[in-house]
């Protein structure tokens, strides 16, 4: 019997655990729930749960993840720490106030808070002046009053998606990524594939690895966060489990014929099937996939989604994978779902990017008397 | 073919219908199809809408209602008479490409494409060499089409000596500049055509205070929708035998288009269909009542009138055009550049909100701060705002040649002193003196306009493009 643990019902990776796994897996919220001792393997869905699940499997004796100690793989601060050079210079722990407007003053560059545990929905906020420190400490300390913060490095920004399996990792997934900065916030706005003959994919892939090895995964999932500039590479982190965006994978095995969250079951539950993958690498060059969760920007609560009519027109259009039921009311920053997009025309999958985001921003999408054809 | 925008995909189009054409290559900093203006940078967001209805817009002269078509096959519910978002049009151009370049495929035409700058085009033996920014190799033709379009803002007298300051914003797009500027910001927009237009519906929708104005004061005219009737109320044979130096040019040209007017009113006299108030506000409004009740059908000979104005005014020597044509220009521009009936209601209202005023001065000077601009005002009122935008509009391109007879890819607000402009032909291409063939380089769209009237409207480039495609096929049939 396989353990899944997760506080969210509708993880995306639950669903690709159910199919091939069925009756033989229970989904847990907690160390006491399900029958435990009837459990032959334990598994994380969400990043909040990586800690719990390790517990777990200690607990029962079961295979955890190898050399290196959980909090390297839950804790930012002790995961810098383990990435050494390829770690974000600076980064730090924060125990008060005066003590991040200090280090904001400090700093050269923009200075970005974050909780200090790696969770499922983690804020960023970013600073400029301290000034703005008050707001972000008291909405991220944790009970000990602690934030985790680091220098703002500029860049282009990747997240390398892993399959790691007795210590072997696969490169499932390489995105380029848009981060914008809204109200202070720092939010993801898309992602897009980076091909496999990107020039750029085979550093970001070693670099992935060696991140992975510093902080001891030896099975399962791994997001790795990475910065590229003019001066280096840097990790800017590592999520130790399927994120819990709402991605149709549907439309990953149409832009590749395989998803990150089949390739993750499929190495912990038919481990030979993914052994052959070492042999031919799962590819990423057919079409490009692009996939943007859809927030919401507007003033006032949304609750109506006409404008999704516009977005399923755009060019290179797959589908919405809706993460809010329809009337619910929405404020600032909420995802409603995530849409997805493939074709072989990269051109235009970026020009319907930045047409849905400016239908975003202005409001088209959730204001059922907007008009846009005159 | 520098520029890959819709002139240059119109351009393709026609190109790979042709039947002498080996290789095609387009040269453009910009993915093609999308262009300046229907791409990223200037037609994102979805508010901005194309100033022609769907079905006068089209970039391949042999397929009428091309773009309602596009429309249909996304889904679209379109009606011929509508205004669609202008990023709509950019991927109508692109989507075009992709089928141009599979036809050319098919028909074992190569087309390539370089991203890239061409910074000027030199002969060179039979052909051709162009010079490309950060690129040292440059690249060789036979033919080139120049089919730049418009990128670079322009900037009014009275900011240039303040160009570089920090609060000057250059261009109205992309809109999403203007949504990030500081809250509650005041801004004075000096522009009041399209561009400005555009401005202030963005600025007015993040909630910032915009205070526009022009030196010619005079907002665009309102209309109502167009109705399907191409051909039908202007006399084109009576315009087309209008001599420009005969004493009473101006009085025919007025009675034609006149009874024009009258007729696509279906007798509804000139004064009940236009606003001659003089305050602009009222005129405004006026001309959105006229447009709400369908009485602004002047309308429905826009597409006509720039078809039968080119037929006119091109042959015309350039010193008469240069006399001519500025008489006419502005009152002409208003209405052929008139605002759909939905742009001028968010006008309105955007005014109606306190939001949204229109100067009826214009500055006399402006000096900048750090914080901001102290503005005042031909009136003698001083006035503090945020920022300026400039929005009048952008430079339409120039291709100043130099004393060796390099021909730069240039704008008309970029002419050294050392350049001076060749003759645009007839037939649109470079002659680079009186007593020399004309190049083998046509010009199209935009490019044409020190030749051409509204030369960057859409179907003026389909046009244009077929006539040039089938010139190159018959120039080839004469070296064979």
């Amino acid at each position: 019997m396989i353990g899944l643990i997760t506080s969210l019902d509708d993880a995306p990776v639950v669903e690709a655990f159910v199919e091939e796994c069925g009756s033989q897996l229970v989904v847990l919220d907690s160390l006491e729930a399900g029958n435990i001792t009837e459990l032959t393997a334990v598994y994380a869905a969400t990043p909040a749960m990586v800690e719990l699940a390790e517990t777990l499997q200690h607990k029962l004796g079961l295979r955890a993840s190898g050399a290196g100690s959980v909090q390297q793989r839950t804790q930012r601060f002790n995961q810098q720490c383990a990435l050494g050079p390829v770690s974000i210079p600076q980064a730090t722990l924060i125990a008060s106030e005066t003590g991040l407007a200090e280090f904001v003053r400090a700093q050269s560059l923009p200075v970005v808070v974050r909780p200090v545990a790696i969770g499922d929905a983690d804020k960023a906020v970013l600073l400029r002046h301290d000034s703005e420190v008050g707001s972000a400490y008291r909405d991220l300390a944790n009970i000990s009053g602690e934030v985790f913060a680091a220098p703002w490095m500029s860049g282009e920004r990747y997240s390398v998606d892993l399959v790691t399996f007795a210590g072997r990792p696969l490169v499932a997934d390489m995105r380029k990524l848009r981060i914008d900065e809204i109200k202070g916030q720092l939010l993801l706005r898309h992602r897009v594939s980076v091909h496999d003959g990107d020039p750029i994919a085979e550093s970001l892939a070693a670099i992935a690895f060696r991140a992975v090895e510093a902080i001891g995964i030896v099975s399962g999932a791994a997001h790795v966060d990475v910065v590229v500039n003019a001066d280096r590479i840097y990790v800017e982190e590592i999520v130790c489990a399927p994120r819990p965006f709402h991605l149709g994978v549907d439309a990953a095995f149409t832009a590749y014929s395989h998803s990150f969250h089949h390739l993750l079951v499929e190495a912990l539950v038919r481990s030979d099937d993914f052994d052959r993958r070492f042999v031919r690498k799962p590819r990423r060059n057919r079409e490009t996939l692009a996939c943007a969760p859809l927030r919401v920007f507007s003033a006032r609560d949304a609750v109506s989604f006409a404008g999704l009519r516009f977005v399923r027109r755009l060019p290179g259009f797959h589908s919405f994978v809706r993460a809010q039921s329809a009337g619910k009311p929405l404020s600032f920053g909420s995802i409603v779902g995530t849409v997805s997009f493939v074709s072989t025309d990269a051109a235009s999958i970026m020009n319907s990017l930045t047409v849905l985001h400016e239908m975003e921003e202005t409001d088209v999408l959730f204001d059922e008397n907007a008009e846009i054809v005159g | 073919m520098v520029g890959a925008g819709p002139s240059g995909i119109a351009a393709l189009r026609a190109l790979v219908d042709s039947s002498s054409v080996q290789t095609i290559t387009l040269v453009d900093p910009i993915e093609p199809g999308f262009g300046n203006a229907f791409g990223e940078r200037c037609a994102a967001d979805p508010h901005l809408m194309c100033n022609s209805v769907a079905g006068v817009t089209w970039i391949d002269a042999h397929r009428d209602e091309d773009f309602i078509s596009y429309l249909v096959d996304r889904g679209w519910p379109v009606l011929w008479e509508d205004h669609m978002p202008r990023y709509l049009f950019g991927q109508y151009c692109r989507q075009r490409y992709k089928e141009a370049c599979a036809d050319a495929a098919e028909a074992g035409i190569q087309v390539h494409y370089v991203r890239g700058w061409v910074e000027s085009v030199r002969r060179s033996g039979d052909g051709y060499l162009l010079t490309l920014r950060d690129r040292m190799e440059p690249l060789t033709a036979s033919d080139v089409l120049l089919c730049t379009g418009l990128d670079v803002p322009q900037v009014p007298p009275l900011l240039k000596s303040h160009a570089d300051h920090h609060r000057l914003i250059h261009g109205s797009y992309p809109a999403s500049k203007l949504r990030k500027l500081p809250s509650n910001s005041k801004v004075l927009v000096i522009g009041l055509r399209s561009s400005g237009q555009d401005a202030m519906l963005a600025l007015s929708h993040s909630g910032h205070t915009v205070v526009m104005t022009s030196p010619s004061g005079r907002l665009s005219a309102v209309r109502s929708k167009i109705r399907q009737a191409l051909g039908r109320h202007l006399d084109a044979n009576a315009l087309s035998t209008l001599n420009p130096e005969d004493a009473d040019f101006e009085e025919k040209i007025a009675r034609i288009v006149s009874d024009a007017v009258t007729s696509a009113g279906d007798g509804l006299p000139v004064l009940e269909q236009v606003s001659l108030q003089s305050d602009q506000l009222a005129r405004l409004r006026d001309e959105v009542a006229l447009a709400e009740e369908g009485k602004a059908r002047w309308a429905d000979l826009i597409f006509d009138t720039v078809n039968a104005l080119n037929e006119l005014v091109s042959p015309w020597p350039e010193e008469i055009r240069r006399r001519v044509l500025p008489k006419g220009y502005n009152v002409l521009t208003r209405y052929i550049n008139s605002l759909p009936l939905l742009y001028g209601q968010r006008l309105l209202n955007s005014i109606n909100s306190g939001l949204v005023s229109v100067s009826s001065y214009y500055p006399e000077c402006v000096s900048p701060d750090d914080l901001g601009w102290n503005v005042k005002w031909a009136d003698g009122r001083e006035e503090r705002f945020d920022y300026i935008l400039a929005a009048t509009g952008f430079h339409f391109p120039r291709f100043p040649v130099d004393e060796n007879r390099a021909i730069r890819i240039a704008h008309a607000g970029d002419i050294r002193p050392n350049e001076r402009l060749p003759e645009i032909t007839l037939n649109l291409r470079l002659r680079l003196s009186d007593d020399s063939e004309p190049e083998r380089i046509w010009l199209v769209g935009a490019a044409t306009n020190a030749r051409n009237l509204f030369a960057h409207v859409a179907w003026v480039s389909a046009q244009q493009s077929r006539s040039i495609a089938a010139e190159i096929d018959i120039a080839a049939e004469a070296v064979v």
